[in-house]
């Protein structure tokens, strides 16, 4: 077997985050158009292309009602597929700014609000309230017949309209008037009309913008009349309102993408009645301004919205999954825009069917699994030198049971105890219902007044028969015992339609995939229903069953106890760890400032010349890596003379089986990170974006280089060996167990920052933070 | 050669600056220069009648000019001060000095309102230092005071020379009625001050509300100019075509084109651009520019044309 060192290079791999952004990117006129055209993308584009076709409506006519709501999972293009609207729209409209994509970054209306502000711009906002003013001083001049071209050029926005009063002594104080009074129209709001108006006197910017963001009135603007800051949800979507009016209003039309607005609807249990109210009104204000609103989510934030809400709804577009033969147009088309070549060698249609199956059709699984899938047809080709190596099933079953992001055993477990506990269900862990090792449920429950009780099994993806016999053998086990039993199969990972099918008709009712958002409410529901199906106890007695309710009751409230008392726990735990550590940490921080000079050549420097977006990126995953290994804090704790009980926690932390594997993966994707973060930077000094001028093609074409590049060393960094690092108490917390949802947290925090496509967003942020200095 | 081609339309003094509004109280010819455009005559009537001499013995006095912009508010604002200064030298023989501030808060960002009142009230002492018009120990005492509006004002008629009156031209307060309160109140408490404050952005409706504001305090006095009326076109170039007529040679105008002029302009001060400007484009042209020649209609629209950055 030939060492790493011999093998011929490796090809770039197409379906790396950057590569998939790159055919999948719109701004280049030599973008190739990854989209497949499923059916929900060809149903919502007609929507928008009808909108952008019809007539505007008249000066006193309401526009009809232009909502879309794309709804779907996860991965499934949604994001796509709003950019590719927003494109679409900016390219009739002839304008981009009327047409504008706002990804939800938080959980409420004025973090939105505040992005929207953003991507508008001063500028624009200032060009927007002069348009109305030209459109008022051409009127004034209309009557006269004397300078017919002006008005013309006014109209055409080829003559300020300031210059115009100005050169022929018009009076402006009544035309400002006209322009407040108007706005104050338009808008519907008098404080808007005032505020815009002040864009057109020399001196307001700075106070006008300020509070337009968010900030509290300024006096000089207070004395006009403005006293309440934008604040409140309601007010931010009031103001959204304001702004689709003013841009959409008048002759203009205005599609607002707002994606992943689950977030903020998903926020409250049940949202706000005021904040419903005001999104309502926001949406009639769409309406009233002839915009076209498209709003992205998952499918449960369309129910969330309440009936008044919904109505105002007209458009639904699910997202549908992709088909093979869509996956193979999508294969043919990263490989045309990497190599140069339709092909879908190493894929084949039957592997292409295989891997669509695996990943249920949801376009981010297929993209993983193609990337993984690719990467390893690829090492194949270079270890045998066979050049006509494919991606087989197997290839594509190892890629999906190695996706990084999953839940641990101990994870799962906990998870479940949890849940169990907080129901006051009554339930027995890793518990044999007979002599037969196949037998073992991984917890069975059972539940006041029913006979028997529920198997939960949970078990890796299900991919082949293989699987399949296992988890049957299980099924038959248990029933073998307690024939009665009812089963609920747990699946921590994938589950192919194929073996779906198959398990579904083993098992007699649907197998339960782990989804984060929807795991516990499904779980719930599942045993909810199967401990009605189970037949009741013998004993006929109803103050038995009342006895058995009113304990489980007991053990519901004995189990929130717990929670609270874990709390606590942890709460003492972390203050009894302050305290003991208070007096040494003004010199662990010096020790830990010295010792992050000498880690690294390419540490990020305290005057960072990135923008804070960009720097909160880097800083973000180096922070998710530092928090695993803590070598900067802990080495130093045990050469202290005061801490003397550090040395055997730090050596038990050494003898953890897979620890130095696990410090060696995340000290080279440390480095990685900090080495694209340099060079990033140099970027930024050799460009220098934003000082007003437009960012060149090869600059961006620099930038995306810079991302490929971290992409191809990236790939081979083998984050899932992190996990042994996951499960480790924090350092300071003074040798107390990690609990799972510490190691749930410490997983999310670098599956977050690191996976997913990092290299993408750094790239997003900074053409972002170009595009807003640049103004 | 342009000798003795002149423009009717020039302001003795103001010769590269047409458009500034004239000031009989630097420059005294300038008074006869006046024409009742804009309602400008009434307005006046209304100063005269509710400004008193006797009355700035016991508390000094406001008066806001409002209007349109390009109405001549602030030509009134001059003609006022100008006929208050003479009327005090020849009925009291009482001394009074000018002080124009109207610039004093230009270049500065857009402050609140009491910045605003210190930032002038600063420049006030300046110029009442710089021009010798109160003692030169007078503010000493104030200390940080001396930025205080309300201290100042209060202390400004013992500091001036017993036998003058202090006439101050404020900027503008925009349309902040609170600021026009202020120095009313500010006035009030101030003998022997007289200011004087424009706005173009008060409608008739806000001064309603500025004399409601003063329910426990004397309002100020408010001339409010409007818009040319029938007529006003004709009297106004007549006026200026007749007072240069021995001076030298320009070209008359129509009573047709007067008439059609009127149509275009609503206020004198666009009258006087359109004015001023087609004599001199004409001036500077080579066409004809004498008194047998004539000013047209399609001259007035050539000059709007390109005043207005548009191709004519």
């Amino acid at each position: 077997m030939s060492s790493g060192s011999e093998l011929p290079p490796a090809r770039r791999n197409p379906f790396s985050n950057m590569a998939v952004a790159k055919i999948m990117d719109f701004t280049g006129d030599d973008a190739v158009d990854l989209t497949v055209e499923t059916d929900s993308i060809r149903l919502a584009t007609s929507f928008v292309s009808a909108y952008l076709a019809a007539p505007p409506p008249g000066a006193h006519q309401r526009g009809g009602s232009d909502v879309i709501a794309l709804l779907g999972d996860y991965g499934t293009g949604k994001t796509h597929l709003a950019l590719r609207l927003v494109r679409h729209a900016g390219q009739v409209l002839g304008d981009p700014a009327r047409a504008m994509y706002l990804d939800a970054p938080a959980d409420n209306f004025r973090e939105l609000y505040r992005r929207f502000m953003h991507k508008l711009g001063l500028d624009s906002l200032r060009k927007q309230v002069s348009d109305y003013y030209a459109d008022i001083v051409a009127e004034s001049l209309r009557d006269s017949g004397l300078t017919s071209d002006v008005v013309e050029l006014l109209r055409a926005r080829e003559r300020d309209p300031q210059q115009v009063v100005e050169g022929l002594g018009l009076m402006e104080s009544a035309l400002l008037r006209e322009v407040r009074h108007a706005l104050r129209q338009v808008t519907a709001n008098a404080d808007f009309g005032t505020a815009l108006t002040l864009l057109l006197r020399p001196g307001f910017d700075d106070v006008v913008w300020a509070w337009l963001t968010g900030g509290n009135p300024h006096p000089v603007l207070a004395e006009r009349g403005i006293t309440r800051p934008i604040r409140s949800e309601a007010d931010a979507l009031e103001a959204m309102g304001v702004f689709v009016l003013l841009y959409g209003g008048r002759r203009g039309k205005f599609l607002l993408v707002v994606d992943e607005l689950d977030k903020i609807f998903s926020g409250a249990d049940q949202p706000q009645t005021d904040i419903t109210a005001a999104f309502q009104t926001f949406l009639e204000k769409i309406g009233d301004a002839g915009a076209c609103l498209v709003l992205s989510g998952l499918p449960e934030f369309h129910g969330m919205l309440g009936p008044s809400v919904r109505d105002r709804i007209p458009h639904v577009v699910e997202m549908t999954s992709l088909s093979t033969d869509e996956v193979c147009a999508f294969i043919r088309r990263a490989h045309l825009a990497e190599f140069g070549r339709d092909e879908l060698e190493p894929f084949t249609r039957d592997s292409a069917r295989y891997l669509r199956d695996v990943a249920g059709g949801n376009a981010r699984e297929v993209i993983r699994i193609c990337h993984d899938t690719f990467r390893m047809a690829d090492d194949e080709i270079r270890r045998t030198g066979d050049p006509h190596t494919l991606v087989t099933d197997d290839m594509v079953r190892e890629a999906a049971r190695a996706r990084f992001g999953l839940l641990s055993t101990e994870d799962i477990d906990a998870r479940l105890r949890r849940l169990l506990d907080a129901n006051g269900w009554t339930y027995l862990h890793q518990h044999y219902l007979s002599g037969n090792a196949e037998s073992k449920a991984d917890f069975w429950v059972t539940f006041a007044d029913r006979a028997g009780g529920c198997a939960l099994l949970i078990t890796r993806s299900i991919l082949d028969s293989a699987d399949l016999d296992t988890m049957t053998r299980r099924l038959t086990a248990i029933r073998g015992a307690v024939p009665d039993a009812e089963v609920i199969v747990i699946i921590n990972g994938v589950l192919t339609d194929l073996m779906a099918a198959q398990l579904r008709e083993t098992l007699g009712c649907e197998p339960l995939v782990f989804i984060e958002r929807s795991f516990d409410e499904n779980l719930r529901a599942l045993l909810g229903m199967v401990s009605n199906r189970l037949v009741r106890d013998g004993d006929s007695d109803p103050s038995h069953a009342l006895r058995q309710r009113v304990d489980q009751i007991a053990r519901q409230q004995s189990g929130l106890y717990g929670i609270i008392e874990q709390l606590t726990e942890q709460v003492d735990g972390v203050r009894t760890a302050s305290a003991r550590q208070l007096t040494a940490i003004h010199r662990d921080l010096s020790q830990w400032a010295r010792a992050r000079q000498t880690a690294s050549t390419v540490e990020p420097e305290p005057g960072s010349t990135l923008p804070a977006e960009v720097e909160g990126l880097f800083q973000e995953a180096v922070d998710a890596l530092d928090e695993l290994t803590e070598f900067e804090v802990m080495l130093p704790d045990a050469f202290d003379e005061e801490k003397t009980r550090t040395r055997e926690p730090i050596q038990r932390r050494l003898r953890t089986d897979g620890y130095f594997d696990a410090v060696g993966v995340a000290t080279a994707a440390r480095t990685t990170v900090l080495a694209f973060r340099t060079a990033v930077e140099a970027w930024y000094g050799r460009v220098r974006p934003g000082s007003g001028r437009p960012l060149s093609g090869a600059a961006e074409a620099g930038l995306d280089a810079i991302c490929r590049t971290y992409d191809d060393i990236s790939e081979f960094i083998p984050l899932f060996r992190l996990e042994a690092l996951f499960g480790m108490p924090p350092w300071d917390a003074g040798g107390a167990v990690a609990g799972d949802r510490h190691r749930l947290a410490r997983r999310r925090r670098v599956s977050t920052a690191l996976d997913g496509g990092f290299s993408l967003r750094v790239r997003q942020a900074v053409l972002r933070s170009a595009v807003i200095s640049g103004g | 050669m342009s000798e003795g081609r002149l423009n009717p339309f020039c302001t003795p003094g103001f010769d590269r600056t047409p458009m500034r509004p004239l000031c009989p109280w630097k420059h005294p010819e300038h008074d006869k220069y006046y024409v009742d455009l804009d309602n400008t005559g009434p307005a006046f009537d209304t100063f005269v009648e509710g400004v008193g001499l006797d009355a700035l013995d016991d508390e000094g006095q406001l008066t806001l000019v409002t209007g349109e912009s390009g109405c001549g508010k602030t030509a009134l604002v001059h003609r006022c001060a100008d006929w208050f200064a003479r009327k005090l030298r020849e009925d009291r023989h009482v001394d009074s000095a000018v002080i124009d501030l109207t610039n004093a808060l230009n270049g500065r960002p857009q402050m609140a309102i009491e910045d605003r009142l210190a930032a002038v009230c600063q420049e006030l002492l300046t110029e009442l230092r710089v021009r010798g018009l109160v003692r030169p120990d007078a503010f000493d005492d104030l200390g940080d005071d001396r930025t205080n509006p309300d201290v100042v004002y209060r202390t400004l008629p013992n500091a001036m020379h017993e036998n003058t009156v202090l006439i101050v031209l404020l900027p503008t307060p925009g349309e902040l009625r609170r600021e026009v309160f202020r120095y009313t109140k500010l006035a009030s408490s101030s003998r022997r001050t007289l200011l004087f404050a424009e706005s173009a952005l008060f409608d008739e409706e806000d001064l309603e509300k500025i004399v409601l504001l003063h329910e426990t305090w004397a309002p100020p006095v408010t001339p409010r100019v409007g818009q040319l009326r029938q007529g006003d076109v004709r009297e106004f170039v007549l006026d200026r075509l007749d007072r240069y007529a021995d001076l030298g040679i320009y070209p008359r105008m129509s009573p047709e084109t007067m008439e059609a002029l009127a149509k275009m302009v609503s206020s004198v001060g666009r009258l006087q651009r359109t004015l001023y400007g087609t004599y001199e484009t004409r001036r500077r042209s080579r066409r004809s520019y004498d008194e047998n020649s004539w000013v047209t209609v399609e001259d007035i629209v050539d000059f709007l044309g390109e005043a207005s950055g548009g191709s004519g």
